[in-house]
């Protein structure tokens, strides 16, 4: 039996609700033990859930066992070690990337601006060591940066860090030793 | 056998819990709810499922009970747990090992309880 048929007496609503309260002990079991261990009790934890319900309704079992947080603590009870935590490292380090987009397309545009309201036809300022090129004239207007290297370098060293910080990946290097 | 009120010692809870679960386990299996509903017809009134489950979980891992899904005509299959041999040897121990702790647990309050 897949657990598609299992579900399948489940609306649609509750099993978005289950699955989003699966999603949320999964987090934080991340922390806890290994992907392997973690698969195991999330399809274990589903079924519990699923067949619970059909007796008692979603809201009671969802409220039955309780915050996410405090259930993933109690499967991991005595197995539970510090790790690497990669996919909030990964979710840090593309938040980091679009942010540093986001910033860097607001500074462009307000370089239009000043371009279109000053009526010159360049402006060149400095972005986190990217030297950027705004300009307009009568054929046209356009944005280009100079050091070539840097504007690569720069948001991967940003991702990097954040990646590393978030992800506590020194702890995966300290199991290795 | 008075109950226990639903705010009882989370630690005691908790050393007691997986041997209750063995022994229900050992009389009949059941599925995650029901053996829920039981051990709050033993007196622990206030448990949640949420520390069941967990409990379930550890031993399923561990090889001392097998699981496996019955389909049913009201509503989606139940997960039923049943106790194995590897179980009925922990849940031995655990009840030899109980007893002993009970055993100075009782010498300790009975000093307690005789005057001076």
């Amino acid at each position: 039996m897949t657990i598609d048929e299992r579900s399948q007496r489940l609306s649609a609503g509750d099993q978005w609700r289950r699955d989003w309260y699966l999603s949320r002990v999964d987090w934080h079991l991340a922390t806890l033990v290994s992907g392997r261990e973690r698969r195991r009790i999330i399809t274990s934890l589903r079924d519990d859930i699923t067949g619970e319900a059909s007796q008692h309704g979603l809201r009671a079992t969802l409220s039955g066992l309780g915050d996410p947080r405090v259930l993933a603590q109690d499967y991991a009870d005595g197995d539970a070690r510090r790790r690497p935590l990669w996919t909030r490292g990964i979710v840090a380090g593309m938040s980091a990337l679009l942010l540093y987009w986001v910033v860097f397309f607001s500074c462009l545009l307000g370089m239009f601006a000043v371009v279109a309201e000053a009526s010159i036809t360049e402006v060149r300022t400095h972005f986190l060591f990217i030297e950027v090129i705004a300009f307009a004239d009568d054929t046209g207007f356009g944005v280009g940066w100079t050091d070539r290297a840097a504007w690569l370098i720069v948001p991967l060293v940003i991702v990097a860090t954040v990646f590393l910080l978030t992800s506590r990946a020194w702890r995966g290097w300290r199991k290795q030793r | 056998m008075s109950a226990p009120s639903s705010s009882h010692d989370s630690q005691l809870l908790r050393g007691v819990l997986p041997l209750l679960i063995l022994t229900l386990l050992h009389e009949r299996e059941s599925y995650g709810y029901e053996l829920v509903e039981r051990l709050r017809a033993l007196g622990l009134t206030g448990l949640a499922t949420g520390v069941v489950y967990p409990v379930l979980g550890r031993f399923e891992r561990d090889g001392l009970v097998t699981s496996h899904l019955v389909p049913s005509s009201s509503g989606p299959a139940r997960k039923y747990y049943a106790i194995t041999e590897s179980g009925c040897d922990a849940q031995e121990a655990a009840v030899g090992k109980w007893a002993a702790i009970k055993e100075v647990a009782e010498r300790g309050l009975d000093r307690g309880r005789t005057p001076l």
